[in-house]
């Protein structure tokens, strides 16, 4: 016994160090940089500036509030005629010359926004003092004029032309990611992490080597070597007898996301489908995930009601039961796995090594869902309405996260109800994974491992105070 | 001095009950409200208190509702006493009601593994037994169909065959003799009595009289939770007998 519990501490902290190197790798650039939210947004345009033409000068200062820029943008009017030269636009900080894009007025859209874009990302531009300068070499009638505010929106700007000063500000963006460094950091935390791992893992097994006291956590190992048999059975019959007496089986593990997501996307495509990207892929993720939340919570709510005869007869833990069904919706969960990678690739998305990354979330919905479901089974027991109430509950759930709506739909009012819900963290940055290829910010990381832990310990401890009631109630 | 290997020490069980049962939230509310609330509580057992050494059959006794399943519950670990404490020694194997767990669906091979591993056996073993409970269960030719199609003696065989195949420390039985027919019913009163002579210490509940006497050592007679007498089996069942008769007339 002690030879294999020393293997599997052995175990645990191997596998620590190496998803700790894997993620240093996988997480990439996203480490370094965060979506900045700080970023200057176009103001309305009630206004133009004059015709930009040979000799004229206009110039925008400002101070710029993004980190590293990504790209800017601007838009101008033609007064609906043809054009002809060149406007050229010059982002300057200082003397330097940062972005300088020489726009061809023939070919110029008529209020589109032009978005000039850096060679490559400019780093350290928080707080600079850039200038916007606008010239042109064309003749009168030929030209463009840059679209304004009337109001001056940002403070400490200022907006000239031929160096006298003008009232209001010219329309334009700034767009770009913050540097954060979290890679800076990132070995020593890790680091630091893994000896705290070792060192309790050390103290533990000592403890019950020599003095006999097995810890909680000793406990809770002996008590999976103790238990995985039974685990295994009650998962084994979960499956069998699920799909015993159906034609097709296992399949319906793969059928079942599969055609809620057709009828989905044949009900919401025509309002969703332009403005997402991937919308199949996105609205497949989201019904894979939401899916084994509600059947994990489902199966959990009844798993000690509906075993009421063995928990009165035999001696079981009786975590044991939530437990088993959360594993048995967690291997249908990787079943539906392949049919969400399988259409991913069908329909074009590159799967990047971020995917890797996707089970890192998914893991944290599994464990987030284990925690619901010890909280609901041991409410259940107490109060049979609770599967009434919570079929509402999912219910109104399932609308409150965008799992086929995007997100950005949701009024700036309302977005607090989708920041506070776990779910559409676990998801959306399952979507950012799959879909765009990238790594979620390191706080997503964080944020998702918190509704996690707090899920599992809220459920283990309402479980625990109440699992020696339950046999007088059932 | 032998090996105690169970201990009961002043052991109270009390058990809330409503007059009517309470499951939901909106009855809860709506007694609460009128004031109706009312737990009556019910002392199932009052400070019972006694042992029992290695290889002894103690033979519990009593009439409906005396406390005789939940001591047995207490001690397989199913409930957790009120008040006092239980000391228990070695592997326990609980017959309180066979087939606890059986799953319809499932055939009677997935059975045997399945309420094997209820019963908390290990893997390895049930393997190298599989074949010793099939063959005490008499049910090898359907054995791999499911046992929603079995009749109900052949369920209660194999279950016993499940059940009786380890040798317990502690084995704990709850009026379950009377399974299947007459054959079998001999069957296993001898497996149970071979695994007694195995060195089993063995908790009874039953209401056969003749039986208890005829496998018991120690005897406890409860009335209303409360031990009325504890001693050996023929004296115990003697006086037990007296006060049935003395109510009758």
């Amino acid at each position: 016994m002690e030879k294999k519990l020393k293997k599997v501490l052995s175990v645990i902290l191997f596998l620590y160090a190496v998803l700790a190197v894997a993620f240093y790798f996988l997480a990439g650039e996203q480490l370094k940089y965060k979506e900045s939210i700080e970023k200057i947004t176009m103001s309305e345009a009630d206004a133009v500036t004059d015709e930009i033409v040979k000799g004229m000068d206009v110039t925008q200062e400002f101070v710029n509030t993004v980190d590293r820029i990504e790209s800017v943008s601007l838009v101008f009017t033609k007064f609906y005629r043809e054009g002809k030269g060149n406007l050229i636009v010059d982002l300057l900080d200082g003397e330097r010359v940062l972005i300088r894009q020489i726009l061809d007025l023939e070919k110029l859209a008529e209020q589109g926004s032009v978005e000039l874009t850096p060679e490559k990302p400019i780093d350290d531009m928080k707080g600079r003092r850039l200038t916007f300068r606008l010239y042109s070499n064309a003749e009168a009638n030929q030209s463009a004029a840059a679209m304004m505010s009337k109001e001056n929106v940002l403070p400490d700007s200022r907006l000239s032309i031929n160096g006298e000063p003008r009232e209001g500000m010219l329309c334009f963006s700034v767009d770009g990611t913050e540097l954060i460094h979290a890679n800076r950091y990132y070995w020593f935390i890790t680091g630091g992490t893994g000896l705290l791992l070792a060192a309790v893992l050390f103290h533990s097994y000592n403890n019950y080597v020599k003095k006999n006291r097995a810890n909680y956590l000793i406990r809770s190992i002996l008590a999976v070597f103790q238990y995985s048999f039974l685990i295994s059975q009650l998962v084994s019959r979960d499956f069998k007898s699920k799909y015993k007496r159906s034609v097709l089986g296992i399949f319906w593990s793969f059928l079942n996301p599969l055609l809620t997501m057709t009828v989905q996307f044949l009900v919401f495509s025509t309002f969703f489908n332009a403005n997402t990207k991937n919308y199949p892929v996105y609205l497949l993720s989201g019904v894979v995930c939401f899916n084994f939340f509600k059947e994990t919570t489902d199966m959990c709510l009844s798993s000690i009601s509906g075993n009421a005869s063995l928990i009165n007869k035999v001696y079981i833990p009786k975590y044991i039961f939530p437990l088993a069904k959360t594993m048995s919706s967690s291997i249908n969960l990787g079943i539906s796995l392949v049919p969400l990678l399988l259409v991913s690739l069908l329909l074009g998305v590159t799967l990047h090594k971020s995917v890797l990354l996707m089970f890192y979330f998914l893991a944290c919905l599994v464990v987030f869902s284990l925690g619901f479901g010890l909280l609901l089974s041991a409410f259940m027991v107490f109060f049979r309405d609770i599967q009434f109430l919570w079929g509402v509950f999912i219910q109104i759930w399932q609308y409150a996260t965008p799992i086929f709506y995007p997100a950005e739909i949701v009024p700036e009012k309302y977005r607090f109800i989708i920041r506070f819900n776990p779910l559409y963290h676990f998801i959306g940055n399952l979507r950012k994974c799959l879909i765009n290829g990238i790594s979620p910010e390191p706080m997503a990381y964080i944020y998702c491992l918190i509704f996690a832990v707090v899920s599992l310990l809220a459920g283990l401890f309402v479980f625990k105070k109440t699992q020696d009631k339950f046999t007088l109630y059932l | 001095m032998t090996k105690k290997m169970i201990e009961v020490k002043d052991v109270t069980m009390k058990f809330k009950m409503s007059d009517e049962p309470i499951n939901s939230l909106k009855e809860i509310f709506t007694t609460a409200l009128s004031g109706k609330l009312k737990y009556n509580e019910f002392l199932a057992l009052d400070h019972v208190s006694f042992s029992l050494e290695k290889g002894k059959t103690l033979g519990l006794i009593g009439r409906n509702g005396a406390g005789k399943s939940t001591t047995l519950k207490l001690i397989s670990g199913i409930l957790k006493p009120t008040e006092g404490t239980i000391v228990t020694r070695g592997n326990i194997v609980p017959m309180l009601e066979l087939g606890a767990g059986f799953d319809l669906e499932l055939t009677g091979k997935e059975n045997i593994y399945l309420n094997g591993a209820i019963l908390g056996y290990s893997k390895e073993y049930l393997e190298s037994k599989y074949e010793e409970i099939v063959d005490f269960a008499e049910i090898r030719e359907f054995i791999d169909m499911p046992i929603r199609n079995y009749s109900s003696g052949m369920m209660a065989r194999l279950a016993f065959s499940i059940a009786s195949v380890v040798n317990p420390e502690i084995l704990i039985v709850d009026e379950i003799l009377s399974v299947g027919d007459a054959a079998f019913q001999e069957k296993s009163l001898n497996r149970m009595k071979e695994l007694m002579s195995g060195g089993a210490t063995v908790l009874f509940v039953s209401h056969n009289l003749e039986k208890i006497e005829e496998m018991c050592d120690v005897v406890i007679w409860l009335e209303r939770g409360k031990v009325v007498m504890n001693g050996p089996a023929k004296e115990v069942c003697k006086a037990y007998r007296e006060k049935q008769s003395i109510k009758k007339k």
